[in-house]
């Protein structure tokens, strides 16, 4: 045989097994077939491994098909995440335009009542909505704002300011939310801070108010502090320290680092308890940095967190005390207040001006040092008496001081958390009013001011003396009035303002026992009951009320009509079963407010006197 | 060393004459059937000749000698180490829990500076291999000895294994052969010949010997999946679809053969444990391609022998190859003959489990299954 190609390595094994080679054939029956059994060995091996091949190509194909359509089904889903998510974007983004267009609407029609003639309670009022529409803009720029920061998207402007404006003008927004919780809002910028600095003042406004509102939000008791300190000047430059300190829950060890990451709160059950995007703060440390500064925080568990940022501005103009502080230098002026820290903050001021001030904390104090100021022959110039006070308050302190004739030439400036009315203030014998937390300038120009025109001759020397009578009118037989109960200071200013319309006195308490008691010194026309009020709420006093009309403690029936918050079903009928006439869902509307009032003062009108 | 190699049957007797070759350092090995009876005689005579030598053995399905599977035979290796000492010790087995501290035990007794290597053969029913070996790797380095052998088999119905123990068969028993001294070589490979298909995959889920899941697919589905008409000869079938396992390199692989599936709960169980996170992958065997493992097994071998000069090797394959490759099992013994240098001569017994180092160059023993493990054994200068 002729010799071709070399026969298979496997084929040629089997020859040699069976004796064979390539060139020769077997005769032996025997060795043949030995040979064909390995041939066909072989051939069943490798149609079983073809066999199987097929199998594991089946099996992978399979489990490719399954994985490709797994891949495919989460591709969609993620796909239809990221629309949703880009939808949500989008929703976003529209839905503040949305809510900017009518704020902006409102800011722009409160500026021009701005620019109307007010008189000062009025301007208050517009102020305070003014301000609070701004607030509302600031958490709709903060929710835009983490979206852009994330994104970086985020450009800092620069142009100029001052500081003090800015930090004052932020502390008494945020006061508005303090009084809902009795807590003592307070501020301190010292004279020393420069006048006008370059910054973003709408970016350090933004952190300043998240940082303020954390503060009040976590604190149940006592008092926030915002200050604003000088911690270096470097030629044309200045680092100033923002500083918000409060009384609240604290923030543990463990947790100072987190708080700042996004959505981070300390724990489920504080989102739980007092809500919150969890963002602020990440806004914060972003501005702060952004800004070249640093931000930290100090905090003890129960005492209390102090949050501070450290900023270097470029100034544009230092610091200079206004020629208007020479009018107090050397005023003698008597503080009475019984938080500390303000009394250290009106001290610092007053310091600052050059005026002495004697400094108490109580009105028992107050009336001793002015008893003693007579005998040293050192009569104070102006007094500065803080409203609420426990024991007796700036009002009884007033009062009991005008009954003194002595004292009839020192002028008093009353510490206010919200305004006061004219009234009142003339009943007290007051002169002046300064909203709380006090603004250095307004201070300041309130205390000059009230000493040019009520203070003794010493400070009048610019002007004819125009006597005022501090001294309040004797007093008016009693007339029928409104009672209102009601111990939110915010709803009460409210209420007695639109009351204002009805030419009617409006008396208010804070507490349902507090009504009980003006209802057996005066006769009232008509009653407006808080439900939820501390001591006695809204619901005992109307059944007391009705118990002694029955009784003929009280005469007559005077009509009582619920106002509150709980907009429950059921809540009227249940206002009803306890004795009261009719419901006022709050928020109170003035015109549903007045047509009620109005409605049952008629009915009143109507019925024979008793 | 000398080494005559001879077998008796009841009809012929001895094929050879017994050798005068007793001394301390003489190694008689006995490859039996399971059932000693008909061979009393010849190991009295065994006994008798060399008193002063070391005796050891057990039972199998066939024994091997040279190019021939031996049935109703005694095959017999008497090699006098002229330059090598020796030293026996075994350890019970009470039951397969106390393979490792088995292992431990017989480790203690044999390690020794001058230790080269460990023939083990052990009760072929009551032992976990693994442990087994891990006991002995607790003691002895493996860098320094070699350890081979194998589980001692029956004809396949699982009723009684045993090992020589004094001159009688004992179950629950281990034996461990220490070899000694500086000239002693041994040299051992281990190839299975089966070939891998599908892709490699993971073990994720197992509880000891029992594969629960693949790649988190229920086993036992995906190994019928891959078997497709073959599944319906399970489990008979496992013997020539045996699963590759390793740990962290494919090429250390160990082959591990189902022993029994599971359909109630979809799992395949093995003699050995199949550890989570391992790798595998499936494999199947064909009659060339198992003789071509055997045959690899001796190439790869060869090379670590002094050329041409003829070897001995102990030869310990698989029963599952057996069943494999049926009547033409032969072919793989001479496969391996015939690879080894010219004159060589081999032979072992077919076991239920081998022990052997998994590569050349690592050393680290293993059990293996449906392996041919090739072993030889010399003297240098």
């Amino acid at each position: 045989m002729k010799e071709t190609k070399p026969l298979h390595r496997r084929l040629q094994k089997q020859l040699k097994r069976n004796g064979f080679k390539a060139d020769t054939l077997p005769n032996d029956m025997e060795k043949w077939q030995e040979f064909l059994h390995l041939i066909d060995l072989s051939y069943t091996g490798t149609s079983d491994a073809q066999y199987l091949l097929e199998r594991s190509l089946e099996v992978s194909s399979q489990e490719m098909r399954k994985l490709y359509d797994d891949l495919k089904t989460e591709t969609e889903q993620r796909i239809d995440a990221l629309h949703r998510s880009e939808q949500k974007t989008r929703f976003m983004a529209n839905m503040s335009h949305e809510l900017r267009t009518p704020i902006h609407g409102i800011l722009g029609s409160l500026e021009i009542v701005k620019g109307t003639t007010l008189d000062d309670r009025q301007k208050l009022f517009v102020d305070t909505a003014y301000a609070s529409c701004e607030v509302m803009l600031d958490i709709i720029n903060n929710i835009l704002d983490f979206s852009k920061l994330k994104a970086g998207g985020i450009e800092l402007e620069i142009i100029e300011f001052s500081p003090r404006e800015l930090v004052e003008s932020i502390s008494g927004i945020m006061s508005t939310m303090a009084q809902e919780k009795n807590l003592e809002v307070q501020c301190y910028i010292p004279e020393e801070i420069p006048a006008r600095i370059k910054g973003d003042p709408a970016r350090l406004r933004q952190m300043l108010m998240n940082l303020i509102g954390n503060a009040i939000k976590f604190t149940e008791r006592g008092e926030v502090y915002t200050g604003l300190e000088l911690k270096e000047i470097r030629d044309d430059s200045a680092v100033l320290r923002f500083e918000v300190r409060d009384t609240g829950i604290g923030i543990p060890p463990a947790m100072q680092k987190s708080v700042f990451e996004s959505f981070v709160q300390v724990d489920a059950s504080i989102n739980r308890r007092y809500g919150g995007t969890g963002l602020g703060l990440t806004i914060v440390k972003e501005f702060a940095e952004m800004m070249g500064g640093k931000i930290g925080l100090n905090s003890t568990t129960g005492q209390g967190s102090t949050f501070w940022f450290e900023i270097e501005f470029p100034v544009v103009e230092s610091s200079h005390l206004s020629s208007q502080t020479k009018h107090l230098e050397g005023c003698r002026v008597l503080v009475v207040d019984d938080n500390e820290t303000n009394r250290r903050i009106l001290e610092s001021y007053l310091h600052a001006w050059k005026a002495e001030a004697i400094i108490v904390s109580n009105g028992h104090d107050a009336l001793h040092k002015m008893e003693e100021s007579l005998l040293i022959n050192k009569p104070f110039d102006i007094l500065l008496l803080d409203w609420f006070m426990p024991q007796m308050d700036g009002i009884a302190l007033a009062k009991t001081i005008r009954t003194d004739s002595r004292h009839d030439q020192t002028p008093i400036v009353m510490l206010t958390s919200y305004g006061i009315s004219q009234e009142k203030q003339k009943q007290a014998g007051v002169q002046a009013a300064v909203t709380k937390p006090v603004r250095s300038i307004t201070l300041r120009d309130v205390l000059t001011d009230t000493m040019r025109r009520h203070g003794s001759p010493r400070h009048n020397q610019t002007h004819t003396p125009v006597h005022h009578t501090p001294t309040p009118k004797p007093v008016k037989p009693l007339l029928p009035a409104l009672l209102l109960a009601e111990d939110n200071p915010v709803n009460a200013l409210i209420a007695i303002t639109m009351l204002e319309k009805i030419k009617i006195q409006v008396d208010h308490v804070t507490t349902g026992k507090l009504a009980l008691k003006a209802m057996r010194t005066r006769p009232y026309k008509l009653v407006l009951m808080d439900i939820n009020m501390p001591e006695m709420d809204g619901y005992t006093a109307t059944r007391y009320i009705r118990k002694w009309e029955r009784e003929n403690i009280l005469k007559g029936r005077t009509p009582v009509i619920a106002m509150t918050a709980n907009a429950l079903k059921g809540d009227k009928e249940k206002c009803m079963s306890v004795g009261m006439d009719d419901y006022l869902p709050k928020p109170v509307k003035q015109d549903e407010l007045l047509k009620l009032v109005r409605h049952w003062l008629e009915q009143q009108e109507a019925l024979p006197a008793l | 060393m000398q080494v005559v190699l001879t077998y008796f049957t009841q009809a012929t007797g001895w094929q050879k004459p017994l050798p005068a070759f007793d001394s301390p350092g003489t190694l008689v090995l006995i490859f039996s059937e399971p059932d000693i009876k008909p061979y009393q005689q010849a190991l009295d005579e065994l006994q008798a000749k060399y008193p002063r030598s070391v005796i050891a053995g057990c039972s199998t399905l066939s024994s091997i000698y040279n190019d021939t599977i031996m049935e109703n035979a005694l095959v017999v290796g008497i090699i006098r180490f002229h330059k090598t000492r020796l030293a026996i010790a075994f350890a019970e087995l009470n039951s397969p829990q106390e393979s490792k501290q088995a292992g431990i035990s017989i480790a203690s007794s044999l390690n020794n500076d001058d230790l080269k290597g460990i023939l083990v053969l052990t009760d072929g029913l009551n032992t976990q291999g693994c442990d087994l070996i891990s006991g002995m790797a607790s003691l002895i380095n493996q860098q320094q000895v070699t350890v081979v052998g194998g589980l001692s088999s029956d004809h396949l119905q699982f009723r009684t294994t045993w090992v020589l123990c004094d001159g009688l068969p004992a179950s629950h028993m281990v034996c461990g052969i220490g070899f000694y001294g500086e000239h002693f070589v041994i040299a051992s490979q281990a190839k299975d010949g089966f070939k891998p298909f599908g892709p490699e995959r993971m073990i994720t889920r197992a509880t000891g010997r029992i594969l629960h899941e693949i790649d988190g697919r229920p086993a036992l589905q995906l190994y019928k999946e891959y078997l497709g008409e073959h599944a319906n000869d399970l489990p008979a079938a496992c013997l020539r679809f045996p699963l590759a396992v390793w740990q962290h390199d494919r090429r250390h692989y160990v082959v591990r053969t189902p022993v029994a599936v599971d359909e109630e709960n979809n799992s395949l169980t093995f003699v050995a444990d199949v550890p989570d996170g391992y790798q595998i992958q499936l494999m199947y065997g064909s009659f060339d391609n198992l003789v071509e493992g055997a045959e690899n097994a001796a190439r790869s071998l060869i090379h670590r022998l002094p050329p041409s000069t003829p070897a001995l090797a102990l030869t310990i394959s698989c029963s599952g190859r057996k069943m494999v490759m049926q009547e033409d099992t032969y072919q793989e013994l001479e496969a391996t003959l015939e690879n080894l240098p010219q004159g060589s001569q081999q032979f072992g017994f077919y076991s239920y489990g081998e022990i052997a180092p998994t590569a050349q160059g690592t050393g680290w023993c293993s059990l293996h299954n449906e392996t041919m493990t090739l072993t030889v054994l010399y003297e240098g200068d």
